[in-house]
């Protein structure tokens, strides 16, 4: 056999030679060489989530060798200020410091462009500083990250055309966008920012990004489910009696007061890290570990999902706002009281829904679903309630015999337990229910990597699994519209409903009497 | 009968899980044999660290002389409910013939659950290590520790022929780090164009089994066949010369070169920093010093991933393969 030139495989945005030493050496390099635009560089998100990311996976050689970082943001530094201000953000998150020699090396590929989005010489700008880049290949394949605010998507991404950034003046490489949530406000903004981007961009350039998506966990949902053959039996209305999905936390809205009191929990939270944990539970097998394979069924999924009635929003949901309280150990402040939040806000920080999946699999299984802030424990799991045995065969009257149970833990510790009942030693019958746990920490003795770490890399990869598909972002929104749009019209007068530091709103015990506890 | 009991051993673990009513979720059995005793008490140390972390049944095979018996069971309890349960047997063999080993060792086994033999004896022809391998699902040797590193590749060969193991050398799974180095070189289009233009290949190293591995892997990837002594031929008829030199701490790779007469690929540790790989490509083309942090894999993490992740590496048998090949062309 003749040893071969370096073959080509390409997914039609980019052709990148086969390397025949790569096979079976297994590691996560991106081998791309690419440039990434941080547009909103100086804010938050930069520097608590992503410089970190990036330092993270240069620190695990997972760094493309021709690597470009560009931060675009309004606040004024020099190239050299802003490595200054990247590092510091770095070695904050790490509480340590950088190791010297490789961010030496990962500064020198740093630099800054101070820019206002409203200035197109900004971009062009840009446009030459990327292009002054190419020689090292990184400039001809560029990711456009969008950390900034979500009501100036629509300007960068028309600045992007403007300046000859978009996809189409870069015949050389590959042009990809990631946008953070949320992807619109409400159904109507979402599809004007949709049509804004796809004036530009086409689907599969376009990341959507979820960061609740890159946990290890909630990746592992899919290894539980079709890596083994003992849950698929019973992963049904056949067996399943309920599915409850919690992301609760404990802090209060921080420094977001502005953002989150015009966006409330069920924006927030529900309509995109609840309702995509959801899809995963409730998908059909995907017909391969393809993107697309498993996006497409992730959609049918909100698809079978009937959006509510609104006669019917008050019986299938219920809101709360956090009043004063203790939350671990320390007095905690109203909603109300909040920075940057209204004396009067009717804004929603807790959210419980009921919803039912209308297919052969799913029909008549409640899915709860609830999210809130300032609740009694930062807690993130969905717990899959089997039906009751038919029959009771052992255990004194006294004993309770639980139902099985089946939790995936998502934060703080991640892992998966499963409870059961088992006899408890000794002369009589007594049954007790045990719970056999699987966690993430010491099952593998690996600490997960942060989420935005391994979306940052798939993005660069252009592996789009764990990004959302616009037609999924819009059919979550037709879900959520109708509750949404009652909320608004219709004032809750007994904000606040329930303390800081407690269980939620004592309405959702209504709508679950079975939650789990906090 | 031998001079271990095996039913007053399993009796001591049962009553010792009877102190610690719950949920034992034992998913290995892991079986290690030292026959050297400057390395017992650290691998059984490491091994300690493996069986807290996962919950095994741990086997320490004592081939040292001494006479220890003990056994050990540790577990995770969170609330009222015991999580992981692992257990350690420690036992001196040295009595044992090796048709007594392997009933002993299958006395102790936990039924239908599964096997892996981590071998650090000194000798891959020992009678005992045939006698546990008819036990285990998943071998995990280092021919880099053998009394005969060299002699320990063929034998390895030998049994990765004739047996259906899942199989590991920590070797070669310490490579992995600098096979993502040299690969690194040819994931740019242009410099893999000069791939068929190799013509010399040199590896320095502590220890002969990582060099031979690095040549076998990367000839087995290459398609180069072994044609005279030390000397490779890709399949259109160039003539690889493969140099090797041993020099500085065994099981440490110092650095790979790559050759064409038109440039040079350079793959070395860094002087001044250790845990950095730097990466050179001189000539035409030519590309920037790169470096990247080396990520040395200690042994547990090295037996682990052997261990809980069993494969049957095709690309790890070509290497073994194609590195025995070049030994044997040394004559």
């Amino acid at each position: 056999m003749a040893q071969a030139a370096p073959q080509l495989k390409g997914d039609g945005l980019a052709q990148v030679a086969v390397n025949p030493l790569r096979e079976g050496i297994e590691t996560n390099r991106i081998t791309d060489p690419c440039t990434i635009v941080f547009f909103g560089a100086s804010g938050d998100l930069f520097k608590r989530m992503l410089i970190p990311a990036v330092y993270s996976l240069r620190l695990k050689d997972i760094l493309p060798a021709n690597f470009g970082l560009i931060g675009f943001a309004r606040t004024k530094f020099t190239d050299d200020q802003f490595r200054d201000y990247c590092k510091k953000a770095v070695e904050d998150v790490l509480g340590q410091p950088v190791k010297e020699s490789l961010w030496n090396e990962l500064a020198q590929r740093i630099s800054y462009i101070t820019a206002d989005f409203d200035n197109t010489s900004h971009f062009e700008t840009l446009k030459k500083r990327l292009e002054s880049d190419k020689e090292s290949g990184a400039g001809k394949n560029r990711l456009y990250y969008l950390a900034t605010p979500p009501s100036v998507f629509p300007k960068i991404v028309a600045q992007l055309k403007n300046a000859g950034l978009d996809p189409a003046g870069n015949s050389e490489g590959w042009s990809r966008i990631v946008v953070e949530k949320p992807f619109g406000t409400d159904l109507a903004s979402a599809r004007a920012l949709q049509a804004e981007v796809e004036k530009v961009f086409i689907e599969n350039q376009v990341y959507r990004i979820d960061h609740y998506l890159g946990k290890e966990t909630v990746q592992d949902i899919m290894a539980l489910r079709f890596a083994n053959t003992i849950f698929e039996p019973i992963w049904s209305r056949n067996y399943v009696q309920s599915v409850q999905i919690t992301a609760a936390e404990t802090l209060g809205v921080e420094k977001r007061g502005a953002y989150y009191d015009n966006a409330g929990a069920l924006r927030d939270m529900i309509q995109n890290h609840v309702l995509n944990l959801l899809a995963l539970v409730a998908m059909e097998p995907p017909a391969s570990s393809d993107a697309d394979a498993i996006r497409n069924e992730k959609y049918k999924v909100f698809s079978a999902i009937e959006p509510p009635f609104a006669e019917n929003v008050f019986s299938m949901s219920v809101r709360g706002q956090y009043g004063s309280g203790v939350v671990g150990g320390q007095d905690a402040p109203a909603y109300r009281k909040e920075p940057d939040v209204r004396p009067d806000s009717n804004t929603e920080t807790y959210a419980a829904l009921r919803l039912h999946i209308n297919n052969w699999r799913w029909a008549g299984v409640p899915f709860f679903l609830r999210s809130g802030k300032r609740l009694a424990r930062k807690m993130s799991e969905i717990a899959i309630a089997f039906n009751p045995i038919p029959h009771r065969l052992f255990g004194e009257k006294s004993d309770a015999i639980e139902q099985n149970l089946l939790v995936v833990k998502i934060q703080p510790d991640e892992g998966v337990s499963i409870r059961f009942n088992a006899k408890v030693p000794g002369q009589k019958n007594h049954i007790r229910a045990v719970t056999m746990d699987f966690n993430y920490g010491t099952g593998f003795g690996v600490k997960s990597a942060p989420a935005y770490e391994r979306l940052l890399a798939d993005s660069m990869r252009g592996d789009m699994t764990l990004f959302t598909r616009w037609d999924a972002v819009q059919r979550a929104w037709e879900i959520v519209m109708p509750i949404l749009d009652v909320w608004q019209s219709i004032k809750d007068r007994t904000f606040p409903n329930y303390a800081a530091g407690s269980e939620g709103p004592e309405a959702a015990s209504k709508l679950n009497p079975h939650w789990r506890p906090l | 009968m031998t001079a271990i009991n095996t039913v007053e051993l399993l009796d001591e673990l049962s009553e010792r899980r009877r102190d610690r009513p719950g949920v034992s979720t034992s998913t290995l059995n892991v079986v290690a044999f030292i026959d050297d005793p400057e390395r017992l008490e650290r691998i059984i140390s490491r091994l300690e660290t493996f069986t807290l972390k996962h919950p095994l049944r741990t086997i320490v095979l004592d081939a040292c002389g001494t006479r220890e018996r003990r056994v050990k069971t540790s577990c995770t309890q969170i609330d009222d409910t015991v999580l992981t349960q692992s257990e350690e047997i420690v036992l001196g063999i040295d009595a044992l013939e090796p048709d007594e080993l392997r009933s002993v060792v299958h006395d102790l086994l936990i039924p239908h659950v599964g096997c892996a033999i981590f071998w650090a004896g000194k000798d891959l022809s020992d009678a005992r290590f045939g006698m546990l391998r008819a036990l285990a699902q998943t071998i995990v040797v280092d021919c880099s520790r053998a009394a005969d590193s060299q002699a320990a590749m063929h034998q390895l060969a030998q049994i990765a022929a004739a047996e259906d193991h899942a199989m590991s050398d920590l070797s070669y799974l310490r490579l992995l780090p600098w096979q993502d180095m040299v690969a690194q070189f040819f994931d740019d289009a242009e410099l893999a164009a000069q791939l068929p233009a190799i013509t010399r290949l040199e590896i320095v190293s502590g220890s002969d089994p990582e060099a031979y591995y690095l040549a076998g892997w990367l000839a087995s990837r290459l398609q180069w066949k072994p044609c005279g002594d030390h000397e490779l031929c890709n399949p259109q008829g160039t003539t690889i010369n493969v140099a090797m030199t041993k020099n500085g701490e065994p099981r440490r790779v110092y650095s790979v070169v790559l050759r064409s007469k038109a440039c040079e690929f350079r793959a070395e540790l860094d002087p001044s920093a250790p845990d950095l790989v730097c990466l050179t490509v001189s000539g035409n083309p030519s590309r920037e010093r790169r470096c990247a942090p080396l990520v040395d894999v200690d042994l547990v993490s090295l037996v682990e991933q052997a261990m809980l992740v069993p494969r049957r590496d095709p690309v790890f048998r070509g290497a073994l393969d194609m590195g025995c090949a070049i030994l044997d062309s040394a004559g």
